[in-house]
């Protein structure tokens, strides 16, 4: 080492300490410094390589630089197409519904009248914890055509029997049926968290002027519910487009594709038919898609941030 | 509580609220009873035509095959003790960073929230190889650590924990630095404690989202003794011969832990993610 | 690699010895006899069991020997074992796989698997020849066969008497189909249970039958051949017929076996098992005879499923890992334990001249259903499964649903599906 340095190495010790004990203006990242190396080692990380691989191909134990061809093929794939279609139907019909069902739970469950609202709230929530073996088991006993409960239950009514898992339109309209069961209380929880955010000065402000019921709903609550609601809608849209249980455990994707999501065709290529590269290319194009929806629900709904 | 007096709503709204919720109450809550019920069945009975909607007598026998098969204790206190651990550091951490992205100003913060937020978009599905390839280079397979570490890089934490973080007034935080607060005491002292309904909030999120976790440790752990529950309950779905009774034991017990904690927390819960999303 | 590294050690920074500790592990070092030396094996419920019992029986030769069996769900393994090959790290030294994911897993990682041809050397004729050959790539064996899945049609006794059905005489599917229509209008029940928009097993039994598959003996596909639209056709028209149970899962198959839906079932051997297991009261109603065949004559042997034992390249144990597989697959009474206790019907014929096998079974009717299965697992043609299957299987499911669910034409679809597949394997 050399002497000069030593000299001076006590007095920028000194002076290095001041500068990284904590204050105002360092103590930022002390405060992220743990999670941002947790990300950066188990998220960026990864899903650089993983960009990288989606340009290369993986064959007898080595991988191949194909440039952009996964992302090429990925346009020419039917059955992608077809997933990304499934992906937006379910979009267009789940996410509208089950927030409209969401919300009317929650104002339900906000009215002053109501009694038990812990028990309400807990039995409206449970569906979003269930194990996924339990899931899958109990929507198949309950949807199968000949011996299901459902089935049971219509034909007791004297209703026909309906094909829920093997027909073009049923099938994914089971997948809605039961995508809304498990996830509409997790949003109305959250609706609902907003509605109590709702003072109650304003209600009264709105009683003097006259209002029903309805108008105050749809004056007061709703433009206040604004911010809550498009988070609901953002988060929805997101899980929604990463879709997999529902449609591997339901339907296994058919018939014909009909309800085969992007998530679960992403599975098959990575993990049954190996095209590793293939498969990260599909991702990052689902990314990009959640990313635009994403940013065209704020525009429309005027969020600033 | 009740400000508006009760008859406000005429009594005809009230039965209706009353039937909707109810019947949604029936809707949400049958198949659970499905589930409870025929873990009392056999496998024979739950297949069989009317469903079985009554108490069975075979708990005791479905237990014991469980037992037998998965070493239930173990695996519960695998699946508990991960949770549990789990919760607390991903709380820890995310209101942390949280605190930072939302009370102070410094280099790279936009930045480092934008990546952070951006995470949330990507399918976990494409990222398995390559952590599980960093899982071997660490020496981490088979361990609590490599189901734990990292899922610890949880975007919806700290966008969670920052957005309420972001209604802490900032004069509070200035006052305790005049009075010679250190920057960690003002966190844990003042900051954290005015955030219980949200730390409620994101622990029962993390909570049930570690317990019901199934791709990732399924990936990382290798023996019987390590399994968490989802996993064990899979090895029960075997090729030619499943044992129905079992399994749907096998999930009622894998859902009564996240029935309780939601239980016990859930008026936080209703709080704090009132905090996280009023101001997004 | 360096950032990696800087970030991990910033990280914990315990953990650094460990990069030390994962060197090399491709040697093919081997430790004596007599060191103690592990071995990890992955199998799936009942395979894994039996696999516990083989560990036994061999310790009693090989007390240094420790030998873990774990146990997991079927896809389980596979996704596990994916990621295991695609880091070449944290691989088992053993493992069960089935027959149609083998050659998808060799030709993606060529390494993945030991070369076993001299330890199977001195017994290879004693396994069927069907299962040697799918383990075959260039001139080179694989694994070790392990159950094989010789199918048969399983059919309730008591309903076909009731429709005035004499199993004897269902001779070809032409006999078939005319039974089934009599067992559709005489008790209202379906004939046979077909996952049309899931699953294309029966379609694979058949093309088993008339000695193709998806793909030719070099690999191509062939599934506009006339052998495919054949074994298709009798699909679409026995669902036209409306002898059809479409069954959308596993749950629902056993379901209406057990509650009399179905009057057959066309499976492999490994059905008896859920049948005995599941619905136990239908002892006595239950028969098995050999499939229908295309022409009278004509051959009636096929299978579905079966898997084998494979040793992983990246064992540390390779030699003894080989040994013990070998050893579970040709000890005769581990073979026969595996059998009697599982269910797991052997692929190594010396075991048929035991006499479990000459023996009839009470819950069938006193039938010699296990001779029947050992004469068909003795006749079945080989498959050439080949690397594409998975994603070739996705596509024929599709068709499938297309020309019965939708009642597309069958000759259109399906050169629609030959066309499909040939782009995609390119």
């Amino acid at each position: 080492m050399n002497t000069q340095l030593q000299l001076h190495k006590p007095v920028q010790k000194r002076s290095f300490l001041d500068k990284i004990k904590p204050n105002p203006k360092n103590a930022g990242y002390y405060f992220i410094a743990p999670i941002m190396v947790l990300f950066c080692v188990f998220m960026v990380y990864p899903i650089i390589r993983s960009f990288i691989l989606s340009f290369q191909k993986f064959d007898a134990g080595h991988y191949k630089f194909v440039g952009f061809d996964n992302y090429i093929l990925l346009f020419k794939d039917d059955i992608f197409l077809q997933a990304l279609k499934n992906n937006f139907w379910y979009l267009i019909i789940q996410v509208p519904i089950m927030i409209l069902l969401a919300l009317i739970l929650a104002v339900m469950i906000n009215s002053q009248f109501l009694k038990y609202k812990g028990f309400f709230r807990m039995a409206f929530f449970m569906p979003a914890v269930t194990a996924l073996v339990a899931y899958a088991l109990v929507f198949r006993l309950l949807l199968n055509t000949d011996f299901g409960f459902i089935n049971f239950i219509l034909s007791k009514f004297g209703l026909p029997r309906v094909d829920w898992l093997n027909g073009e339109f049923t099938s994914k309209l089971s997948i809605i049926i039961a995508m809304t069961w498990r996830w509409t209380g997790y949003n109305m929880i959250i609706l609902l968290a907003g509605l109590q955010g709702i003072s109650e000065e304003i209600y009264e402000a709105c009683d003097i002027d006259g209002a029903n019921a309805v108008q105050r709903f749809f004056k007061v609550t709703l433009p206040l519910m604004k911010p809550i609601i498009l988070f609901c809608a953002i988060t929805s849209t997101i899980g929604t487009l990463q879709l997999f249980d529902e449609s591997f455990i339901l339907t296994k994707g058919g018939p014909d594709n009909a309800t085969i999501s992007v998530a679960h065709y992403l599975y098959n290529t990575g993990f049954r038919f190996m095209k590793f590269g293939y498969a990260a290319a599909m991702s990052y194009v689902l990314v990009i898609i959640i990313a635009v929806l994403s940013l065209i629900q704020f525009k429309f709904a005027g969020g600033d941030e | 509580m009740l400000k508006r007096k009760p008859n406000e709503a005429g009594i005809l709204t009230q039965i209706l609220v009353y039937i909707v919720l109810i019947i949604g109450v029936v809707i949400s809550f049958f198949p659970f009873y499905l589930m409870f019920v025929s873990s009392t069945h056999t496998s024979g009975e739950i297949l069989s035509l009317p469903p079985k909607l009554n108490i069975g007598s075979n708990l005791i026998n479905n237990f014991k095959k469980l037992n037998d098969d998965i070493g239930i204790l173990r695996v519960f206190f695998n699946s508990l003790f991960i949770a549990v651990v789990y919760t607390i550091l991903t709380v820890l951490l995310s209101s942390m960073a949280g605190y930072a992205f939302a009370k102070f100003n410094f280099k790279g913060k936009k930045i480092f929230f934008a990546i952070v937020l951006a995470t949330i978009m990507i399918p976990n599905q494409v990222l398995l190889v390559p952590l599980f390839d960093m899982m071997n280079k660490f020496g981490w397979i088979n361990t609590y650590k490599a189901v734990l570490i990292p899922t610890l890089a949880n975007a919806f934490g700290i966008f969670l924990m920052r957005q309420n973080m972001l209604s802490f007034p900032d004069s509070v935080i200035e006052a305790a630095r005049i009075d010679g607060y250190g920057e960690f005491s003002i966190f844990f002292k003042i900051v954290l404690p005015t955030m219980r309904p949200a730390l409620g909030a994101l622990a029962i999120y993390m909570f049930m989202n570690q317990w019901n976790n199934f791709m990732w440790p399924l990936i990382v752990l290798r023996t019987k003794n390590m399994y968490t529950l989802p996993i064990a309950l899979s090895t029960l779905n075997g090729m030619s011969r499943i044992d129905y009774g079992e399994i749907m034991l096998g999930t009622t017990i894998a859902t009564l832990p996240i029935m309780i904690v939601f239980l016990i927390f859930q008026k936080q819960f209703i709080k704090g993610v009132l905090g996280g999303a009023v101001k997004g | 690699m360096k950032l990696k590294k800087f970030l991990s050690a910033a990280l914990v920074v315990a953990m650094t010895f460990s990069f030390a500790s994962c060197g090399k592990k491709n040697q093919q070092t081997s430790a004596p006899a007599n060191q103690p030396t592990k071995i990890t094996v992955w199998s799936w419920s009942t395979a894994a069991k039996s696999l516990k019992v083989a560990a036994e029986n061999y310790k009693k030769n090989h007390p240094n020997v420790e030998i873990e069996v774990v146990e997991m769900g079927t896809n389980d393994v596979y996704d596990k074992l994916t990621v295991g090959f695609a880091s070449n790290e944290g691989l088992p030294d053993v493992v069960s796989i089935e027959d149609d994911h083998f050659k998808s897993f060799i030709s993606k990682f060529p390494q993945a698997f030991a070369d076993v041809t001299d330890a199977i050397s001195s017994e290879k004729g004693n396994f069927l020849n069907s299962k040697i050959e799918n383990l075959t790539v260039d001139g080179k064996i694989y694994g070790f066969p392990w159950d094989a899945a010789p199918s048969a049609m399983f059919y309730r006794i008591d309903i076909f008497e009731k429709a005035g059905v004499k199993p004897e005489e269902i001779k070809t599917w032409d006999d078939y189909i005319e039974a089934g229509k009599k067992v559709v209008k005489a008790t209202g029940q379906k004939m046979i249970p077909i996952s049309v928009g899931t699953d294309d097993g029966i379609y694979r039994e058949l093309l088993n039958q008339l000695g193709t598959f998806y793909f030719d003996k070099d690999g191509k596909p062939v599934l506009n051949s006339e052998a495919s639209l054949k074994a298709m056709g009798l699909i679409k028209k026995m669902y036209d017929e409306g002898l059809v149970y479409n069954n959308d899962s596993w749950d629902s198959l056993i379901t209406a076996t057990k509650n009399g839906t179905i009057a057959s079932v066309p499976f492999g051997v490994w059905y008896v098992g859920s049948i005995m297991d599941q619905m136990p009261e239908l002892k006595g109603k239950w028969g098995i005879m050999r499939m229908p065949a295309f022409e009278k004559g004509g051959n009636t042997a096929a299978c579905l499923g079966g898997s084998n034992l494979m040793v992983t390249n990246a064992s540390k144990n390779k030699d003894i890992a080989i040994d013990f597989a070998k050893f579970a697959m040709t000890d005769k009474e581990t073979q026969l334990t595996m059998f009697k206790q599982y269910g797991l019907f052997p692929s190594y014929t010396p075991l048929y001249s035991e006499s479990v096998f000459d023996e009839p079974s009470e819950f069938f009717a006193n039938q010699k259903i296990w001779k029947l299965f050992a004469d068909v697992a003795k006749e079945i043609p080989p498959i050439n499964f080949t690397n594409h299957f998975a994603e070739t299987k996705e596509l024929v499911v599709n068709a499938m649903a297309k020309t019965t669910l939708k009642g597309a034409d069958l000759k259109t679809t399906m050169d629609e599906l030959q066309k499909q597949v040939e782009e995609r394997i390119k």
